[in-house]
């Protein structure tokens, strides 16, 4: 088979996988070295497809063959798909050939079960040894790692890659064992407890004579992903999951991925997507939990779905009026940032200017805060909501997003 | 007295900010033009006599005032001579964001910072033709005069390849292999080569574009609010990405996204209107309207 023709199957059976960052790595540079490639930290997208998703890396499957028949992957065992596998020269060379042209940062690379976990993790780690040590690539590598395969070759794994990754698919072992046979919640939990330990192991190890520390395995930490609308899980059970995550095995981030329908697709999983907005406040919510110091159990104040039509945040401003108003003047920083419409690097700006002078409501609007939303909620040298402000629900109609009809009728 | 200052670049600005706060002249005494003086030197003997020293500012204000010369509007020079004196006066808020002049100021920087972030993202280089001492080229329209910022993010990238980067009117960077160099004037015929190489398809890549595009989750205006039309239109996944978001459309199988190619119709029903997408350059057009 042709190499575009391979490139055109095993990008599309990949791209079901929605992480795409190219961020936190070490920062590199091929100055007046051999070998190519840079990594500063942040992330670069390099394109966006129609579908809105960023192009930062060159996101591709080793091989789409699959042991596996989990229901709501296109490349189960089972399903009809064509099948190709690349060698691992043809994605070394498409890599160095896509980064120098400066469509990607880097390679993402993932793979189907063949043979066994142990060979096909061998592969991969081959695939991002022969970048680094025979090309000395110097780009952002994501190795999806097979939580099955040996831990050695996991940690292999995270020597060459900058971030690594174990997908969890589902946030039940309930939904796992109706979809996914072959995997399990403790393999998933021990492959990512071996790259955590990983992890704390460098950041308490002792450094040499000279200063320094061995390397860090995956420096950019690890990330897994959670498919969302293929069983019945709640957002409440979506979101435990994640901060559990978070908080035991430090992941850097936590994907969501709407289901998408597949052709062929099993009678186990449905036939219909979950509304995308649903996907939308999820990562919303995940922010918040992440950057923002909220609890999931917070943002979900005892139901199990977040409201499609509010913005986490306003949803539990509305439940909280008894925290609000905010003084911009006296409050702290973290909750300025609590505000609806005022994010952290805004809250982060008050706070420097009211060092110089009180915060009038004004510097909102100069600083492109959502005023609409924040105004019931805050107090300013020359503003204070009034006192006959509306209760939670009607203001809740009055800031309300429009849902599009169409994603109603998913939901 | 007022005064009309003359600055092409930063560097004449500051010299003539320098002596016109050193000549104690406020900001609605000076009014700045854009274009140079034919003769710089001449200018500079007219310059007012200094009645005091300074102005003392934070080398932060420096490199941002520097910076955010280089967003090319009308009218740049006054801003920053405002917040120049402002802050030598000892008013700091004048850099803050939440101030008048300051968020203007912010402004700028933020619309330079995006457009040096949006040429590392969306610069693409070829490899070169035969007989250039060049490995890659690369063509690119930046909107703001950043060209000078983005050298070491690509020398960085590119090792010891031989490169260059050219735009339509604010030179070329050359990279040798060892260091960056500043191109006023980029030979021309290396300008067209880079100019031709713009126009060059990757097989290749718009495979990869279209497969790894989802047709279920098809989101135009995400896409455009990510990645200004500007930059879209000139890159081969523009012309691209609106053969895949008919073809989605028009329900075409999998098989027939995925290969990027135009859709054939025997009996063509009469093309759908695309939604007008609103100009989706915020950041960038906010600095631009700033006065």
């Amino acid at each position: 088979m042709e190499l575009i023709a391979k490139l055109s199957l095993l990008a599309d059976a990949a791209k079901y996988d929605a992480s795409c960052a190219s961020s936190a790595a070490p920062k590199r540079n091929s100055r007046n070295r051999e070998g190519l490639g840079a990594s500063t930290g942040g992330g670069i997208c390099h394109s966006y497809t129609p579908d809105g998703r960023c192009v930062a890396l060159l996101k591709i499957l080793l091989t789409n063959f699959c042991l596996y028949d989990c229901q709501y992957c296109i490349n189960r065992r089972s399903s009809d798909v064509p099948r190709a596998r690349f060698s691992v020269d043809e994605v070394v060379r498409l890599t160095l050939d896509f980064y120098q042209r400066n469509y990607v940062s880097g390679l993402f690379l993932s793979s189907g079960i063949i043979r066994s976990p142990d060979y096909t993790m061998e592969q991969l780690v081959a695939v991002a040894r022969s970048l680094r040590e025979q090309h000395q690539f110097r780009g952002y590598i994501h190795l999806k790692t097979i939580p099955e395969a040996d831990p050695a070759l996991v940690a292999a794994a995270g020597r060459y890659a900058d971030r690594v990754s174990v997908n969890i698919e589902l946030p039940r072992q309930e939904g796992l064992q109706r979809l996914a046979p072959e995997k399990s919640l403790s393999t998933i939990h021990s492959a990512m407890g071996v790259i955590h330990q990983a992890g704390e192991t460098h950041r308490h190890a002792t450094p040499s004579f000279s200063g320094r520390k061995p390397a860090r395995l995956a420096p950019a930490g690890q990330s897994t992903q959670m498919i969302v609308g293929a069983d019945d899980s709640s957002d409440a059970q979506v979101l435990t999951t994640a901060e559990n995550l978070y908080q035991r095995f430090k992941l850097r981030r936590v994907y969501y991925s709407a289901y998408s329908p597949i052709p062929g697709a099993p009678g186990t999983v449905p036939h219909q997507p979950p509304p995308l907005l649903r996907e939308h406040r999820l990562y919303q919510a995940d922010h918040l939990i992440r950057l923002y110091g909220f609890g999931a159990g917070e943002l979900l104040a005892g139901t199990t779905t977040l409201a499609l039509d509010l913005d986490p945040k306003l949803a539990w401003a509305l439940n909280h009026r008894d925290q609000f108003p905010v003084d911009l003047n006296l409050a702290p920083e973290q909750l300025i940032a609590r505000v609806p419409g005022i994010g952290l690097r805004s809250a982060q700006r008050l706070v420097m200017l009211r060092r110089r002078r009180a915060v009038c409501f004004d510097d909102l609007v100069r600083l492109r805060c959502v005023v609409r939303k924040a105004q019931p909620f805050i107090v300013t040298r020359d503003y204070r909501p009034s006192r006959a402000e509306p209760e939670s629900a009607r203001l809740a109609r009055q800031l309300r997003d429009p849902v599009p009809e169409q994603l109603g009728l998913w939901g | 007295m007022s005064w009309t200052g003359h600055a092409a670049d930063f560097n004449a600005w500051r010299d003539q900010a320098r002596a016109l706060y050193r000549a104690q002249l406020p900001p609605h005494q000076v009014h700045w033009d854009d274009a140079a003086q034919p003769s710089l030197l001449s200018d500079g003997g007219n310059l007012p006599a200094p009645v005091r020293a300074g102005p003392r500012v934070p080398k932060t204000l420096l490199a941002q005032l520097e910076r955010a010369a280089a967003c090319r509007i009308e009218q740049r020079w006054n801003l920053l001579y405002r917040v120049l004196w402002r802050v030598a006066e000892g008013d700091r808020s004048a850099m803050l964001a939440g101030d008048a002049d300051g968020s203007q100021l912010v402004q700028r920087l933020t619309a330079v910072r995006r457009e040096v972030h949006h040429m590392h993202a969306f610069v693409r280089f070829q490899p070169a033709p035969d007989g250039l001492p060049l490995d890659l080229i690369g063509w690119h329209q930046p909107r703001h005069q950043i060209l000078r910022w983005v050298g070491d993010h690509f020398h960085g990238r590119l090792g010891r390849r031989r490169w260059l980067l050219a735009t339509p009117d604010d030179g070329a960077l050359h990279g040798d292999g060892e260091q960056v160099h500043w191109l006023a004037q980029c030979p021309p015929d290396w300008a067209s080569a880079a100019r031709g190489a713009a126009g060059e398809g990757d097989p290749m890549w718009e495979r990869y574009f279209s497969s790894t595009f989802n047709p279920n989750r098809l989101n135009p205006q995400a896409q455009l609010r990510h990645m200004p039309r500007r930059f879209l239109a000139a890159l081969p996944e523009g012309a691209l990405s609106a053969r895949l978001i008919q073809a989605t459309r028009r329900g075409a199988a999998p098989e027939v996204v995925r290969s990027g190619a135009p859709l054939r119709i025997k009996s063509a029903p009469p093309a759908e209107a695309e939604p007008a997408e609103p100009h989706r350059d915020n950041q960038a057009g906010r600095a631009d309207k700033d006065r």
